[in-house]
Protein backbone atom coordinates (compact mmCIF):
# COMPACT_ATOMS: atom_id res chain seq x y z
CA UNK A 1 0.00 0.00 0.00
CA UNK A 2 1.50 3.15 -1.31
CA UNK A 3 2.22 5.99 1.49
CA UNK A 4 -0.76 8.45 2.30
CA UNK A 5 -0.18 12.35 1.76
CA UNK A 6 -0.27 12.97 5.77
CA UNK A 7 2.45 10.32 6.15
CA UNK A 8 4.37 11.79 3.17
CA UNK A 9 3.99 15.45 5.06
CA UNK A 10 5.19 13.64 8.00
CA UNK A 11 7.89 11.91 6.92
CA UNK A 12 9.21 15.27 5.28
CA UNK A 13 8.70 17.12 8.51
CA UNK A 14 10.17 14.29 10.81
CA UNK A 15 6.86 13.88 12.62
CA UNK A 16 6.33 10.40 12.24
CA UNK A 17 6.71 8.24 15.37
CA UNK A 18 9.88 6.03 15.31
CA UNK A 19 7.76 2.75 14.06
CA UNK A 20 5.89 4.81 11.46
CA UNK A 21 8.86 6.14 10.18
CA UNK A 22 10.74 2.60 9.80
CA UNK A 23 7.49 1.36 7.58
CA UNK A 24 7.58 4.24 5.38
CA UNK A 25 11.12 3.99 5.06
CA UNK A 26 11.24 0.52 4.22
CA UNK A 27 7.97 1.39 1.87
CA UNK A 28 9.77 4.08 0.03
CA UNK A 29 12.84 1.59 -0.33
CA UNK A 30 10.73 -0.45 -2.96
CA UNK A 31 8.49 2.03 -4.39
CA UNK A 32 9.58 4.38 -7.18
CA UNK A 33 6.46 6.37 -7.69
CA UNK A 34 6.62 7.19 -3.75
CA UNK A 35 9.80 8.12 -3.89
CA UNK A 36 9.13 10.51 -6.43
CA UNK A 37 6.29 11.83 -4.76
CA UNK A 38 8.12 12.37 -1.50
CA UNK A 39 11.14 13.98 -3.88
CA UNK A 40 8.63 15.90 -5.66
CA UNK A 41 7.20 17.32 -2.11
CA UNK A 42 10.73 18.04 -1.03
CA UNK A 43 11.50 20.11 -4.31
CA UNK A 44 8.27 21.98 -3.63
CA UNK A 45 8.63 22.92 0.38
CA UNK A 46 12.22 24.41 -0.89
CA UNK A 47 10.61 26.28 -4.23
CA UNK A 48 7.66 27.73 -1.74
CA UNK A 49 10.51 28.33 1.52
CA UNK A 50 12.79 30.51 -0.51
CA UNK A 51 10.14 32.48 -1.95
CA UNK A 52 8.52 32.99 1.48
CA UNK A 53 12.10 34.61 2.34
CA UNK A 54 11.64 37.49 0.28
CA UNK A 55 9.13 39.25 2.44
CA UNK A 56 11.39 39.40 5.18
CA UNK A 57 12.62 42.35 6.67
CA UNK A 58 15.63 42.71 8.85
CA UNK A 59 14.91 40.79 12.16
CA UNK A 60 13.95 43.70 14.83
CA UNK A 61 15.71 43.29 18.37
CA UNK A 62 13.72 42.26 20.83
CA UNK A 63 13.20 45.22 23.39
CA UNK A 64 13.55 43.59 26.91
CA UNK A 65 13.23 46.48 29.13
CA UNK A 66 9.77 47.09 27.40
CA UNK A 67 8.89 44.12 29.15
CA UNK A 68 8.41 46.21 32.39
CA UNK A 69 7.80 49.24 30.88
CA UNK A 70 4.06 49.42 30.19
CA UNK A 71 3.01 49.28 34.28
CA UNK A 72 5.50 52.26 34.50
CA UNK A 73 4.26 54.14 31.41
CA UNK A 74 0.58 54.15 33.08
CA UNK A 75 1.88 55.46 35.93
CA UNK A 76 3.53 58.16 34.16
CA UNK A 77 0.92 58.78 31.93
CA UNK A 78 -1.55 58.82 34.30
CA UNK A 79 0.30 61.41 36.17
CA UNK A 80 0.83 63.29 32.82
CA UNK A 81 -2.35 63.30 32.00
CA UNK A 82 -3.87 64.53 35.31
CA UNK A 83 -1.01 67.40 35.64
CA UNK A 84 -2.16 68.44 31.76
CA UNK A 85 -5.32 68.67 33.22
CA UNK A 86 -4.14 70.84 36.45
CA UNK A 87 -2.20 72.37 34.37
CA UNK A 88 -5.26 73.60 31.62
CA UNK A 89 -7.49 74.45 34.30
CA UNK A 90 -5.13 76.64 36.25
CA UNK A 91 -4.00 78.14 33.22
CA UNK A 92 -7.68 78.47 32.37
CA UNK A 93 -8.91 80.06 35.30
CA UNK A 94 -5.93 82.42 35.21
CA UNK A 95 -6.63 83.59 31.87
CA UNK A 96 -10.32 83.98 33.06
CA UNK A 97 -9.45 85.94 35.81
CA UNK A 98 -7.10 88.46 33.85
CA UNK A 99 -8.86 91.70 33.30
CA UNK A 100 -9.77 92.52 29.91
CA UNK A 101 -9.42 88.60 28.66
CA UNK A 102 -10.67 87.15 25.99
CA UNK A 103 -11.49 83.94 27.57
CA UNK A 104 -13.65 85.64 30.29
CA UNK A 105 -16.13 86.96 27.23
CA UNK A 106 -15.65 83.48 25.70
CA UNK A 107 -16.75 81.98 29.36
CA UNK A 108 -19.43 84.84 29.53
CA UNK A 109 -20.72 85.02 26.49
CA UNK A 110 -21.00 80.84 26.29
CA UNK A 111 -23.15 81.32 29.95
CA UNK A 112 -25.43 83.78 28.66
CA UNK A 113 -26.14 81.93 25.47
CA UNK A 114 -25.46 78.21 25.45
CA UNK A 115 -27.75 77.39 22.59
CA UNK A 116 -26.38 79.23 19.88
CA UNK A 117 -22.95 78.63 18.47
CA UNK A 118 -19.64 79.34 19.76
CA UNK A 119 -18.31 83.05 18.90
CA UNK A 120 -15.61 82.65 16.50
CA UNK A 121 -12.34 83.35 17.73
CA UNK A 122 -9.66 84.79 15.16
CA UNK A 123 -7.21 82.28 14.21
CA UNK A 124 -3.65 83.47 13.79
CA UNK A 125 -2.69 84.44 10.22
CA UNK A 126 1.21 83.00 10.65
CA UNK A 127 1.50 80.27 13.24
CA UNK A 128 3.79 82.24 16.28
CA UNK A 129 3.47 80.01 18.78
CA UNK A 130 6.45 81.73 21.21
CA UNK A 131 4.00 84.77 20.52
CA UNK A 132 1.32 83.40 22.25
CA UNK A 133 0.45 85.16 25.49
CA UNK A 134 0.13 82.04 27.64
CA UNK A 135 -0.07 78.64 26.49
CA UNK A 136 -0.40 75.11 28.23
CA UNK A 137 1.01 71.79 26.77
CA UNK A 138 2.15 68.41 27.61
CA UNK A 139 5.58 66.41 26.36
CA UNK A 140 5.17 63.02 25.64
CA UNK A 141 8.12 60.45 25.21
CA UNK A 142 7.86 58.90 22.09
CA UNK A 143 8.78 55.23 22.80
CA UNK A 144 9.16 53.20 19.60
CA UNK A 145 5.81 54.38 17.83
CA UNK A 146 3.19 57.45 19.42
CA UNK A 147 -0.12 58.47 17.55
CA UNK A 148 -0.96 61.64 18.49
CA UNK A 149 -4.55 62.10 17.96
CA UNK A 150 -6.42 65.86 17.64
CA UNK A 151 -10.07 66.24 17.76
CA UNK A 152 -11.01 67.97 14.47
CA UNK A 153 -12.11 72.07 14.73
CA UNK A 154 -13.11 74.16 12.08
CA UNK A 155 -10.67 76.40 11.20
CA UNK A 156 -8.21 75.13 13.77
CA UNK A 157 -4.91 74.40 12.67
CA UNK A 158 -1.49 72.58 13.81
CA UNK A 159 2.04 73.85 13.20
CA UNK A 160 4.23 70.38 13.20
CA UNK A 161 7.90 71.73 13.99
CA UNK A 162 10.83 68.55 14.03
CA UNK A 163 13.19 69.46 17.44
CA UNK A 164 16.42 67.82 18.99
CA UNK A 165 14.56 67.25 21.86
CA UNK A 166 13.91 63.85 23.57
CA UNK A 167 10.19 64.62 24.07
CA UNK A 168 6.70 65.31 21.83
CA UNK A 169 5.34 68.41 22.44
CA UNK A 170 2.12 70.12 22.00
CA UNK A 171 1.11 73.35 23.15
CA UNK A 172 -1.89 75.11 22.88
CA UNK A 173 -3.35 78.11 23.75
CA UNK A 174 -4.45 78.71 27.31
CA UNK A 175 -7.94 77.22 27.74
CA UNK A 176 -7.91 75.42 24.06
CA UNK A 177 -7.84 72.04 24.39
CA UNK A 178 -6.91 69.27 26.95
CA UNK A 179 -4.28 66.26 27.02
CA UNK A 180 -4.77 62.45 27.62
CA UNK A 181 -2.38 59.76 27.33
CA UNK A 182 -2.12 56.23 27.02
CA UNK A 183 0.59 54.22 25.91
CA UNK A 184 1.41 54.85 22.57
CA UNK A 185 -1.30 57.31 22.07
CA UNK A 186 -1.42 60.88 22.82
CA UNK A 187 -5.29 62.72 22.74
CA UNK A 188 -5.45 66.41 22.47
CA UNK A 189 -9.33 67.72 22.64
CA UNK A 190 -9.44 70.47 20.97
CA UNK A 191 -12.04 72.88 21.66
CA UNK A 192 -11.55 76.29 19.81
CA UNK A 193 -10.41 77.14 16.39
CA UNK A 194 -6.61 78.12 17.24
CA UNK A 195 -2.90 76.93 16.44
CA UNK A 196 -1.59 74.70 17.68
CA UNK A 197 2.36 73.72 18.25
CA UNK A 198 3.66 70.11 17.66
CA UNK A 199 6.87 69.40 17.95
CA UNK A 200 8.75 65.63 16.82
CA UNK A 201 11.73 64.87 18.14
CA UNK A 202 13.84 64.01 14.98
CA UNK A 203 15.37 60.97 16.79
CA UNK A 204 11.71 59.83 17.36
CA UNK A 205 11.11 56.31 15.30
CA UNK A 206 7.49 56.35 14.27
CA UNK A 207 4.96 59.29 14.51
CA UNK A 208 1.50 59.36 13.61
CA UNK A 209 -0.77 62.47 13.32
CA UNK A 210 -4.27 61.87 12.89
CA UNK A 211 -7.21 64.63 13.18
CA UNK A 212 -10.76 63.07 13.15
CA UNK A 213 -9.75 59.11 12.17
CA UNK A 214 -7.45 60.44 8.90
CA UNK A 215 -4.02 60.22 9.00
CA UNK A 216 -2.05 63.58 7.70
CA UNK A 217 1.04 63.06 8.71
CA UNK A 218 3.36 60.32 9.53
CA UNK A 219 7.19 60.75 10.53
CA UNK A 220 9.13 57.12 9.99
CA UNK A 221 12.87 57.18 10.94
CA UNK A 222 14.07 60.44 9.45
CA UNK A 223 11.38 60.59 6.33
CA UNK A 224 8.56 62.67 7.18
CA UNK A 225 5.25 61.86 4.79
CA UNK A 226 2.35 64.74 4.66
CA UNK A 227 0.55 66.06 1.60
CA UNK A 228 0.96 69.66 3.10
CA UNK A 229 4.23 71.42 1.41
CA UNK A 230 6.73 72.58 4.19
CA UNK A 231 6.24 76.34 5.09
CA UNK A 232 9.58 78.80 5.51
CA UNK A 233 10.40 77.74 9.24
CA UNK A 234 10.45 73.92 7.46
CA UNK A 235 7.76 72.64 9.65
CA UNK A 236 4.18 71.92 8.17
CA UNK A 237 1.48 73.76 8.65
CA UNK A 238 -1.94 71.03 8.65
CA UNK A 239 -5.68 71.89 9.24
CA UNK A 240 -7.71 70.16 11.64
CA UNK A 241 -11.20 70.92 9.97
CA UNK A 242 -13.93 68.41 9.77
CA UNK A 243 -13.92 66.57 6.66
CA UNK B 1 22.54 41.00 22.66
CA UNK B 2 23.05 39.97 25.67
CA UNK B 3 19.62 38.88 26.43
CA UNK B 4 20.81 36.80 29.72
CA UNK B 5 21.71 39.61 31.49
CA UNK B 6 19.31 42.16 30.74
CA UNK B 7 16.41 39.35 31.71
CA UNK B 8 18.16 38.49 34.74
CA UNK B 9 18.05 42.23 35.92
CA UNK B 10 14.40 42.70 34.39
CA UNK B 11 13.05 40.09 36.76
CA UNK B 12 15.21 40.30 39.72
CA UNK B 13 12.92 43.72 40.54
CA UNK B 14 9.50 42.26 39.44
CA UNK B 15 7.62 40.81 41.75
CA UNK B 16 5.36 37.74 39.73
CA UNK B 17 7.79 35.78 38.42
CA UNK B 18 9.44 32.46 39.91
CA UNK B 19 12.90 31.91 40.65
CA UNK B 20 13.64 29.81 37.54
CA UNK B 21 11.19 31.21 34.50
CA UNK B 22 13.66 34.47 33.99
CA UNK B 23 16.05 31.54 32.93
CA UNK B 24 13.70 29.68 30.36
CA UNK B 25 11.72 33.00 29.49
CA UNK B 26 15.94 33.98 28.32
CA UNK B 27 15.96 30.77 26.38
CA UNK B 28 12.46 30.98 25.06
CA UNK B 29 13.50 34.55 23.77
CA UNK B 30 16.47 33.38 21.72
CA UNK B 31 14.41 30.42 20.41
CA UNK B 32 11.36 31.79 19.96
CA UNK B 33 11.98 35.90 19.21
CA UNK B 34 13.28 35.44 15.46
CA UNK B 35 10.65 33.00 14.06
CA UNK B 36 7.82 34.89 15.82
CA UNK B 37 8.68 37.96 14.52
CA UNK B 38 9.68 36.50 11.04
CA UNK B 39 6.24 34.97 11.14
CA UNK B 40 4.72 37.77 11.93
CA UNK B 41 5.99 39.82 9.18
CA UNK B 42 5.53 37.36 6.82
CA UNK B 43 1.67 37.17 8.03
CA UNK B 44 1.41 41.09 7.79
CA UNK B 45 4.05 42.31 5.16
CA UNK B 46 4.61 44.94 7.89
CA UNK B 47 7.38 45.00 10.08
CA UNK B 48 6.54 47.76 12.39
CA UNK B 49 3.59 45.93 13.14
CA UNK B 50 5.02 42.86 13.27
CA UNK B 51 7.52 43.60 15.95
CA UNK B 52 4.92 45.22 18.29
CA UNK B 53 3.30 42.11 18.25
CA UNK B 54 5.89 39.67 18.62
CA UNK B 55 7.09 42.20 21.61
CA UNK B 56 3.87 42.47 23.43
CA UNK B 57 3.30 38.78 22.84
CA UNK B 58 6.48 37.93 25.17
CA UNK B 59 5.06 41.54 27.31
CA UNK B 60 2.21 39.36 28.01
CA UNK B 61 4.40 35.89 28.56
CA UNK B 62 6.86 38.07 31.34
CA UNK B 63 3.69 39.18 33.07
CA UNK B 64 1.99 35.96 32.87
CA UNK B 65 4.64 34.84 35.34
CA UNK B 66 5.13 31.33 34.48
CA UNK B 67 5.36 29.16 31.46
CA UNK B 68 2.62 28.01 29.96
CA UNK B 69 2.61 24.11 28.70
CA UNK B 70 3.36 25.28 24.64
CA UNK B 71 5.12 28.55 25.18
CA UNK B 72 5.88 28.66 21.27
CA UNK B 73 1.82 28.45 20.27
CA UNK B 74 0.84 30.19 23.24
CA UNK B 75 3.28 33.20 22.08
CA UNK B 76 1.72 33.04 18.22
CA UNK B 77 -1.94 32.62 19.36
CA UNK B 78 -1.61 35.50 21.70
CA UNK B 79 0.33 37.39 18.91
CA UNK B 80 -2.99 36.35 17.08
CA UNK B 81 -5.51 37.51 18.72
CA UNK B 82 -3.25 41.14 19.15
CA UNK B 83 -3.40 41.34 15.11
CA UNK B 84 -7.12 40.34 15.05
CA UNK B 85 -7.75 43.35 17.42
CA UNK B 86 -5.40 45.67 15.87
CA UNK B 87 -6.81 45.00 12.03
CA UNK B 88 -10.59 45.29 13.52
CA UNK B 89 -9.23 48.74 14.68
CA UNK B 90 -8.05 49.48 11.35
CA UNK B 91 -11.03 48.34 9.78
CA UNK B 92 -12.54 51.14 11.90
CA UNK B 93 -10.80 53.99 11.18
CA UNK B 94 -10.41 53.22 7.16
CA UNK B 95 -9.78 57.21 5.96
CA UNK B 96 -6.18 56.46 6.36
CA UNK B 97 -3.88 58.37 3.93
CA UNK B 98 -2.92 56.04 1.61
CA UNK B 99 0.78 55.08 1.91
CA UNK B 100 1.19 55.55 -1.41
CA UNK B 101 0.20 58.71 -1.77
CA UNK B 102 2.86 59.82 1.28
CA UNK B 103 5.59 58.09 0.06
CA UNK B 104 5.53 59.90 -3.50
CA UNK B 105 5.20 63.01 -1.29
CA UNK B 106 8.79 62.73 0.59
CA UNK B 107 10.13 59.96 -1.41
CA UNK B 108 14.01 59.72 -2.73
CA UNK B 109 14.11 60.93 -6.48
CA UNK B 110 17.06 58.36 -6.61
CA UNK B 111 15.87 55.75 -9.22
CA UNK B 112 16.34 52.39 -8.01
CA UNK B 113 18.84 49.85 -9.18
CA UNK B 114 17.73 47.41 -11.82
CA UNK B 115 18.19 44.37 -9.19
CA UNK B 116 16.21 46.07 -6.61
CA UNK B 117 13.36 46.57 -9.28
CA UNK B 118 13.26 42.89 -10.01
CA UNK B 119 13.67 41.93 -6.34
CA UNK B 120 11.04 44.04 -5.40
CA UNK B 121 8.87 42.91 -8.43
CA UNK B 122 9.33 39.78 -7.38
CA UNK B 123 8.52 40.36 -3.52
CA UNK B 124 5.37 42.25 -4.62
CA UNK B 125 4.60 38.91 -6.57
CA UNK B 126 5.16 36.66 -3.18
CA UNK B 127 2.89 38.97 -1.35
CA UNK B 128 0.25 39.11 -3.45
CA UNK B 129 0.29 35.52 -3.76
CA UNK B 130 0.53 34.80 -0.11
CA UNK B 131 -2.46 36.89 0.28
CA UNK B 132 -4.37 35.17 -2.48
CA UNK B 133 -4.81 31.76 -0.55
CA UNK B 134 -7.38 31.26 2.86
CA UNK B 135 -6.22 32.63 5.77
CA UNK B 136 -6.26 29.34 7.33
CA UNK B 137 -3.65 27.55 4.68
CA UNK B 138 -1.11 30.73 4.33
CA UNK B 139 -0.90 30.33 8.07
CA UNK B 140 -0.41 26.83 7.72
CA UNK B 141 2.87 27.41 5.35
CA UNK B 142 4.28 30.49 7.20
CA UNK B 143 4.15 28.50 10.50
CA UNK B 144 5.45 25.57 9.05
CA UNK B 145 8.34 27.57 7.39
CA UNK B 146 9.29 28.83 10.98
CA UNK B 147 9.20 24.97 11.75
CA UNK B 148 6.17 25.18 14.29
CA UNK B 149 5.27 21.34 15.28
CA UNK B 150 2.16 19.98 14.03
CA UNK B 151 0.54 19.98 17.49
CA UNK B 152 1.35 24.06 17.80
CA UNK B 153 0.60 24.73 14.33
CA UNK B 154 -2.62 22.46 14.89
CA UNK B 155 -3.39 24.52 18.31
CA UNK B 156 -3.29 27.95 16.29
CA UNK B 157 -4.39 27.61 13.05
CA UNK B 158 -7.18 25.20 15.37
CA UNK B 159 -7.66 22.09 12.83
CA UNK B 160 -6.49 18.09 14.35
CA UNK B 161 -3.35 17.86 14.41
CA UNK B 162 -4.17 14.34 12.25
CA UNK B 163 -4.33 16.78 9.04
CA UNK B 164 -1.94 19.16 9.48
CA UNK B 165 0.49 17.51 7.00
CA UNK B 166 -2.62 16.94 4.07
CA UNK B 167 -3.57 20.66 4.83
CA UNK B 168 0.07 21.88 4.57
CA UNK B 169 0.28 20.06 1.15
CA UNK B 170 -2.44 21.59 -0.43
CA UNK B 171 -1.42 25.26 0.89
CA UNK B 172 1.84 24.72 -1.01
CA UNK B 173 -0.35 23.70 -3.94
CA UNK B 174 -2.06 26.96 -3.35
CA UNK B 175 0.30 29.19 -3.11
CA UNK B 176 1.98 27.48 -6.16
CA UNK B 177 -0.50 28.23 -8.15
CA UNK B 178 -1.23 31.42 -7.04
CA UNK B 179 2.44 32.41 -7.73
CA UNK B 180 2.37 31.02 -10.89
CA UNK B 181 -0.90 32.95 -11.92
CA UNK B 182 0.95 36.24 -10.67
CA UNK B 183 3.36 36.16 -13.21
CA UNK B 184 0.51 36.23 -16.17
CA UNK B 185 -0.92 38.93 -14.19
CA UNK B 186 -0.96 42.42 -16.78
Amino acid sequence: MHLDLERMQRLLHAELSPEALQLATEHLSGCAECSAQVSEARRSEARVHALLTRLDHKLPELDLTAMTAPDGARGVAWMRWAAGIVLTIALGGVAYAYPGSPVRRLVDSLLRRPAVEVPAIPSAPTPEPSAAPASSGIAVAPGRRLVVVFTPVDSGRVHVVLSDADAVVVRAPTGSATFSTQAGRLEVRSTIAAVYELEIPRAARRIELMVGGRLVLLKEGARVSTSAAPDSSGGWLLPLDRR
Amino acid sequence: MDTTLRITRLTAGSEAPVPDFGARLTRLCDSEWPRLSRYLDRLTGDPDLAADLAQEAFVRLHRRGSMPDAPGSWLVSVAMNLLRNEMSMRQRRRKLLTPGRAERAHADPAPSPEQEMVAEEVRARVRAAIDAIPERERQLLLLRAEEYSYRDIAAVVGVSETSVGTLLARARVLFEQAYGSTADAP
